[in-house]
């Protein structure tokens, strides 16, 4: 292009010579990083010329250039050698700077360019012809004569990705035409003029029919689409198919929009409530949170809410939890493959999280049922950096106690639950969150005596990731539960009856991503453990109750652990973890020991040793294994196995089945063994109907070894040698589950059928009185039966309809076999532990939620629930009794819901 | 207004035809006579009454083409005739040299035959094209009452380059006045020659035919519905079109005797596209083709070329070309096209009796729930297996038995199932229509009108897309301002040879006016040429020429 402006300017000084002196003119030039406007001004003052240029053009460049008396083109072309700048000059006088594009001063050289001649009527764009309706056309209609050919090209191109086509066939079929694209996907086509149907193929690919009307030459690009062969309108999540493959096993996420679908008593969400509704999963009597998963007792499931243990999760006699639905992101239930970071209990994990708080805006829920009232808070602190939600409920139950049976209807309660759980964005990297949370009950039972307890937790969390592949959560916090029991009203045997247990723990749990294969957890865990197990103590000074108190329990619990998430290709994963946990008894403390050989009571009691503060009284521990596998069978079906052990360091006492607040807790000491379970279990998951369906079938065989069990007429409160009234029996328990769970679609919910069984067994004389002669017996929570209908109906968006369903075996209870006479009264003879069962049990809640209109915007959203609590009104007995009675022995059978129950409850958010 | 009346005062504006035969010609300008690649033909129109010789609008749109020496149109353009003028503009990208005409007429001026269209001879130059050229002009010129008609004054009479010129003019009575002012050479020798539709005067001539209706009121699409299977045209056959542009609107046609359907779309001005549908009720597949609005017969003239002009001319062409590369290489962004239709429109319908606007509300992914949940004015009803939405009226409070209009950013959907089963991710709104409305002869039971944010891309099988130009937007020629002192000493060259062009100045009541404009940085000899129409029709004209050095 110079050499032709040369030419050009050449030509232009031999047209006119006058005008060589302007252009000719010999310059100084030393230009250092100068830019243009610079140099053209320069030139301008020892040449006679003019510069015409675009300065936005040369926007950031500069030009280094200097010569002794050179001529003003000797310097364009210097500074512009190698760049895309050209220059033309004009009447030798006038100097236009392009950038790109030519300006011929000659219009012989500017026909010479082979740019100039494109085809007429084609700007830079070509059309492109992706609708099968439209009709493209190509040059002007009525101007081409019939019969005349015309050529079009063009470029064949895959809709989404405009890539060329290789090899894709373009044809017409009136004459019959054919061409294919080449290697960049190019067509050349020879078409008579007027209207054609152009019929585009290619491998893979949407066939495209395009109606095109051509009367001149032209260029026309095609594009074509994949073919997809859809599902219809199905969306496979990755949640859907994680129950086949993930290598875990037995565990069930529920989020907080499936705990509000079902209905529970009296209206009120909750979020324990929803998880005995899932197979494996029982509880004692109807109005209890005491959950008894795969055989284990209430005591052996762990509950986390935001990492902080809560000892006692039930209100006002169990009959709510005390989690408040708002709070609640999603609950996890782990009942056989539990992942080594969890430890401590035999049983489950029920991990609930908390939610996040809005860091955009501030918003609010609530509700008002017939007993609660509820209400969170949420919002930014700092815009999206932290958040916080505070969230309270309270009762005012105490008109639905004026409808309890009549020996209760002088009772009173009232409990209250406050969450505070804030969040702050440090930066991409860490993130910090903490929560507090304080639940309280106070009642007393148509008599003198108040209960009380009251569950205080506090965690720290800080998650910081190090890099992609490594990331650790470390977590702090301090957990209470406490209750008291008192009497005051005769001053003179008034009491305070106080328990109360403290941990204070520390936990880093680290997530290593190796590769695709492989992802390694692991972590330590440590927990200081402080109990009181006991205090009696006057309430005044009037009193002449005498003061007593258990000798506090110290403990550490520790423990250290790697777990491996293996994947062998898509179809085998292996979860292999390792736990290894340590428990140590801590002094100060008096230790009784006993006599070997013979059975524990006081009067084998060999000696007492004293521990000092500090001490280390006894260590317990050993390794824990975790391990599952899974095996696709096909795409939508697997086959897991697992294989877990456990430890559990501390116990629960208590008398009940369900959890009561008298219950103590007992750490475990040289007297009182650690329990220790083990479990096998094997499952086959699948998918049905496009995943909407999953389906699971386990099957499960456990031990659990020195289980905590009483001798008959246990004395489980103030008792200072608590080992001579326990015994450590053995454990069995098998079963099968049946889960098959539809999430989406008008009609959802699950069906879940549990067989199994509990058994446990003393056969050993040393360790105590033999129960029912050293057979197997089952516990109080046996109920071999279990079948769950939880069935949500959405006849549109706003309205829906919930059904439960639930049926079990009757729990066993130990009844009276016959009569004696002694102390001038009529005492009961009980027969064999647990031989005996009460009726059956049978439930079924309808409810109907209303929700508001759907506008995004407007001050409050409300919607309503109305239902009905136990439908059938089947009076189902909790427990029965025998009471001795002016000498009379009467049975009782106590039914707690007796009736149908009607509730409604309103909720909102704003 | 629904189509049946229009069909009625259609009917009577044929009648009306026959006797009186009301008849149009057209005055046709230019900016000047030589074009060379890159440069825009400005041209402007104005319509009179052939049979009065009075300035009088009769139609509504005018068509330009430009025809090469063989008669065939190279480029096509739609004016809208405002007040019996327009104005418009082409850009010549890279047409063969050669003589060319641009040719103005009225669909209604097709009825009387292409010797009645105006017709200017203009030249264009590609050196990378060369040809042969016709110079000298077989087109009939008006012949005017030049000289002293108009006088011309301009305030100096030699500039310097980027200096302004005042151009006063007097006509001796009101009237409209163009006013041009490019660089004349020996090729552009600086004609102040009208051309109007004098190949035969429309007056004089019988009309030929009653095919083309009088565009009163904007465009008014014509074609035929065919049926598929036999490919023979269909009588009586409801046709559906929507225009979808912003706004988006529909019309509906029915088919006469001959297959001949017409739709009286009004105003449409740039490119759109038009989706053509009947109403698949009906057993048959029928299309509509909308045929061309341009003449099909543009020049009943053909040019004989002799003379080839680079050899001559090779000085002349060298510097045009050279300010020709120039302007389209440093073009200032001032072609920025205006709407001349006001912004925002309602819907045909007027006001729904029901809107809502997507992102007030919950989200739903189907249409049915979206309807169900919210629109409380729809009913969704399951027919053989099949979703329905049925609009319920507000009169009766009872479901319509008939299937709604269902419109999709203007189309109509036929397909229920396929509206059913769109994404509602692109839902913008939706308008209904709860009570029966009438259009033409037809009722719709309803209308579900929904917007979606993106454009619709697939339609039913039966529709034809097709792409439709409506009239030109408005594009003023704009000159630089240089009344400061940095603009001046800008430098980015200014090569302009057409300093200035305005079709549309008015002289107050005594017949003066005057212009203003800048010369460029292009030497040379330039002529100003005035050209006045008084009220009564009559044509004077005058030029003056400066120098720029």
């Amino acid at each position: 292009m110079k050499i032709l402006s040369l030419s050009v300017c050449l030509i232009l000084i031999t047209l006119s010579g006058s005008a060589q002196k302007q252009l000719s003119a010999k310059i100084d030039v030393d230009f250092r990083n100068a830019d243009i406007v610079s140099i053209v001004t320069e030139i301008e003052k020892q040449a006679e010329v003019k510069f015409y240029l675009d300065p936005s053009q040369f926007d950031s460049v500069s030009f280094t250039v200097s010569g002794q008396r050179v001529e003003v083109t000797q310097v364009l072309d210097r500074i512009f050698a190698n760049s895309d700048y050209k220059y033309a000059v004009y009447k030798s006088k006038y100097i236009i700077i392009t950038k790109g594009r030519q300006i011929y001063t000659n219009h012989k050289s500017y026909s010479g360019d082979k740019q100039q001649s494109r085809n007429p009527n084609q700007g830079d764009s070509v059309q492109l012809a992706s609708n099968d309706s439209k009709l493209y056309v190509i040059g002007i209609p009525g101007t081409a004569s019939r019969g005349k050919s015309f050529t079009l090209a063009g470029y064949v191109r895959d809709e989404k990705t405009g890539e060329p086509i290789v090899g894709a066939s373009v044809q017409i079929n009136n004459p019959v035409r054919r061409v294919v694209t080449d290697d960049f996907g190019y067509y050349t086509i020879e078409v008579p003029s007027g209207r054609h149907v152009f019929r585009i193929e290619s491998m893979g690919m949407d066939d495209r029919n395009i109606n095109l009307a051509i009367y001149d030459d032209g260029k026309l690009d095609f594009e074509l689409k994949g073919r997809v062969t859809t599902l219809k309108n199905v969306v496979i999540s990755r949640e859907k198919l994680n129950n086949i493959k993930s290598a875990q096993m037995g565990s069930q996420r529920i989020d907080f929009k499936t705990i509000r679908q079902v209905p529970v008593v009296l209206g009120e969400s909750d979020v324990l409530k929803v998880i005995t509704t899932l197979p494996g999963v029982k509880t004692v009597g109807e109005a209890s949170t005491g959950l008894n998963v795969r055989g284990g007792s209430s005591d052996q499931n762990l509950l986390l809410f935001n990492d902080a243990t809560i000892y006692n999760p039930s209100h006002f006699f169990g009959m709510f939890s005390a989690f408040n639905p708002e709070v609640v992101k999603d609950v996890v239930l782990y009942k056989s493959s539990m992942p080594a970071r969890y430890g401590g209990r035999l049983s489950s994990v029920v991990d609930i999280s908390g939610k996040e708080g809005n860091k955009k805006e501030y918003s609010g829920n609530g509700g008002l049922g017939l007993l609660t009232g509820r209400i969170m808070l949420e919002g930014p602190i700092v815009k999206d950096k932290s958040s916080f939600i505070v969230a309270g409920r309270t009762t005012y139950a105490n008109w639905l106690i004026k409808e309890l049976p009549k020996e209760y209807r002088n009772s009173k309660a009232s409990f209250y639950d406050i969450n505070l759980l804030l969040s702050h964005k440090i930066n991409k990297n860490n993130d910090l969150y903490f929560t507090g949370y304080t639940s309280s009950d106070k009642f007393n039972l148509n008599s003198d005596t108040t209960y009380g307890y009251r569950n205080v937790n506090f965690s720290g969390k800080w998650k910081h990731i190090f890099s992609n592949k490594l990331n650790v959560v470390v977590t702090s916090g301090w957990d209470n539960y406490k209750y008291l029991v008192s009497s005051e009203r005769n001053p003179v045997s008034a009491y305070k009856l106080k328990f109360d247990i403290r941990q204070s723990y520390l936990k880093a749990h680290f997530t290593r991503y190796i590769n695709s294969g492989h992802t390694i957890d692991f972590g330590v865990n440590g927990i200081i453990y402080q109990m009181n197990p006991g205090t009696f103590e006057p309430a005044n000074s009037g009193s002449v109750v005498e003061y007593d108190k258990l000798q506090s329990e110290r403990g550490i619990e520790s423990a250290i652990y790697v777990n491996d998430s293996w994947s062998i290709g898509s179809s085998t994963s292996v979860e292999a973890g390792v736990r290894y946990s340590m428990f140590n008894v801590m002094g100060p403390r008096n230790i009784n020991s006993y006599a070997k050989g013979l059975p524990r009571s006081e009067e084998n009691i060999t000696g007492t040793n004293s521990y000092d503060r500090g001490k280390i009284i006894k260590s317990y521990g050993g390794p824990e294994y975790r391990l599952s596998l899974r095996q696709s069978i096909s795409a939508n079906s697997s086959i897991k196995l697992s294989y877990n052990t456990q430890r559990q360091y501390i116990h629960m006492l208590s008398n009940t089945a369900a959890m009561a607040p008298t219950d103590t807790w007992k750490l475990s000491d040289p007297n009182i063994k650690p329990q220790s379970g083990t479990q096998y279990s094997i499952g086959y998951y699948t998918n049905v109907k496009s995943n909407t369906i999953e389906i699971s079938l386990e099957s499960y065989y456990k031990q659990i070894n020195d289980y905590l069990d009483y001798k008959s007429g246990a004395i489980l409160t103030m008792n200072h040698n608590i080992e001579t009234d326990v015994i450590n029996t053995r454990g069995k328990a098998y079963g099968a589950e049946l889960l098959i769970k539809k999430s989406t679609g008008k009609l959802n919910g699950w069906i879940s059928y549990t067989w199994s069984r509990i058994l446990l067994q003393q056969n050993d004389p040393v360790a105590g009185e033999l129960i029912n002669d050293g057979k197997e017996y089952p516990a109080n929570y046996d109920k071999p039966h279990d079948f769950t209908i939880i069935a949500n109906y959405r006849i549109n968006h706003r309205v829906s309809f919930s059904l439960n369903s639930i049926y079990n075996t009757g729990r066993p209870i130990t009844v009276p076999v016959g009569r004696f006479y002694y102390s001038n009264s009529f005492r009961t003879l009980y027969g064999p532990r647990n031989a005996h069962r009460i009726p059956d049990y049978f439930r079924m809640d309808l409810s109907m939620n209303v929700d508001g209109n759907h506008k995004l915007k407007q001050k409050i959203h409300s919607s309503w629930t109305f239902g009905v609590y136990n439908l059938t009104a089947r009076k189902n007995p909790f427990s029965i009794y025998y009471v001795s009675e002016n000498g009379v022995i009467n049975g009782y059978k106590l039914s707690i819901f007796g009736t149908a129950i009607l509730f409604i409850s309103y909720n909102f958010r704003f | 207004m629904p189509a049946r009346y229009i069909l009625l005062i259609l009917f009577f504006w044929q009648v009306n035809a026959v006797y009186s035969q009301p008849a149009e010609k057209i005055l046709l300008q230019t900016d000047k006579q030589w074009y060379y690649p890159g440069e825009t033909i400005w041209f402007a129109i104005n319509v009179y009454n052939a049979c009065g010789d009075t300035l009088e609008q009769l139609s509504n749109i005018a068509y330009v083409e430009l025809t090469g020496a063989d008669g065939k149109s190279v480029m096509q353009s739609k004016l809208k005739i405002e007040e019996s003028q327009g104005k418009g503009s082409m850009t010549i990208d890279n047409l063969s040299s050669g003589s060319y005409y641009v040719v103005a007429y009225t669909s209604w001026m097709k009825n009387f035959g292409a010797a009645t269209f105006a017709r200017k001879p203009v030249y264009i130059v590609n050196p990378a094209k060369p040809g042969l050229m016709n110079t000298s002009n077989t087109a009939q010129e008006e012949q005017t009452a030049a000289g002293n008609a108009v006088r011309i004054e301009t305030s100096k009479k030699q500039y310097g380059k980027r200096e302004p010129v005042t151009i006063n003019f007097s006509t001796g009575k009101p009237s409209r006045v163009s006013v041009s002012v490019y660089r004349t050479d020996n090729l552009e020798k600086g004609s102040d020659n009208i051309y109007m539709s004098h190949v035969a005067d429309p007056c004089s001539v019988r009309k030929s035919s009653s095919l083309y209706i009088l565009e009163k009121r904007g465009h008014i699409l014509s074609g035929k519905v065919i049926d598929r299977r036999t490919q023979m045209p269909a009588a009586g056959i409801l046709g559906y079109l929507s225009t979808i542009a912003y706004p988006d609107r529909l019309f509906v046609a029915v088919s006469d005797s001959t297959g001949t359907i017409r739709f009286d779309v009004g105003d449409i001005e740039g490119k759109t596209e038009l989706v053509l549908q009947t109403d698949p009720s009906t057993p048959n597949n029928y299309t509509i083709e909308i045929n061309s609005p341009f003449a099909e017969n543009v020049s009943s003239v053909s040019q004989k070329a002799t003379n080839d002009i680079f050899q001559a001319n090779a000085e002349e062409i060298d510097e045009a070309m050279m300010s020709a590369q120039v302007q389209k290489i440093f073009a200032r962004n001032d072609s920025l096209r205006q709407s001349r239709l006001p912004g925002k429109t309602y819907p045909f319908y007027g006001k729904p009796d029901a809107f809502y606007l997507m992102s007030e509300y919950v989200h739903f992914s189907t249409v049915e729930e979206i309807l169900r949940e919210y629109i409380f004015t729809v009913a969704v009803q399951k027919r053989a297996g099949k979703l329905h939405p049925i609009v319920i009226d507000l009169l009766t409070r009872k479901p319509f038995a008939q299937q709604p209009l269902i419109l999709v950013n203007g189309v109509p959907i036929f397909d229920v199932e396929r509206f059913m089963q769109m994404n509602t991710d692109e839902f913008h709104s939706i308008g209904i229509v709860a009570g029966r409305y009438f259009m033409g002869r037809n009722i719709f039971y309803g209308i579900i009108d929904v917007r979606l944010n993106t454009p619709l891309n697939e339609f039913g099988v039966n529709a034809r897309v097709m792409d439709f130009q409506g009239t030109e937007m408005k594009a003023d020629f704009l000159q630089p301002d240089y009344s400061n002192e940095s603009s001046r000493l800008d430098r980015k060259p200014d090569f302009r040879s057409v300093l200035y062009w305005n079709p549309r100045i008015k002289t107050d009541n005594n017949g003066n006016g005057s212009v203003e404009l800048y010369t460029s940085d292009l030497e040379g000899e330039y002529i100003a040429v005035v050209q006045a129409i008084s009220a009564d029709g009559k044509v004077t004209t005058n030029k003056s020429t400066i120098q720029v050095r």
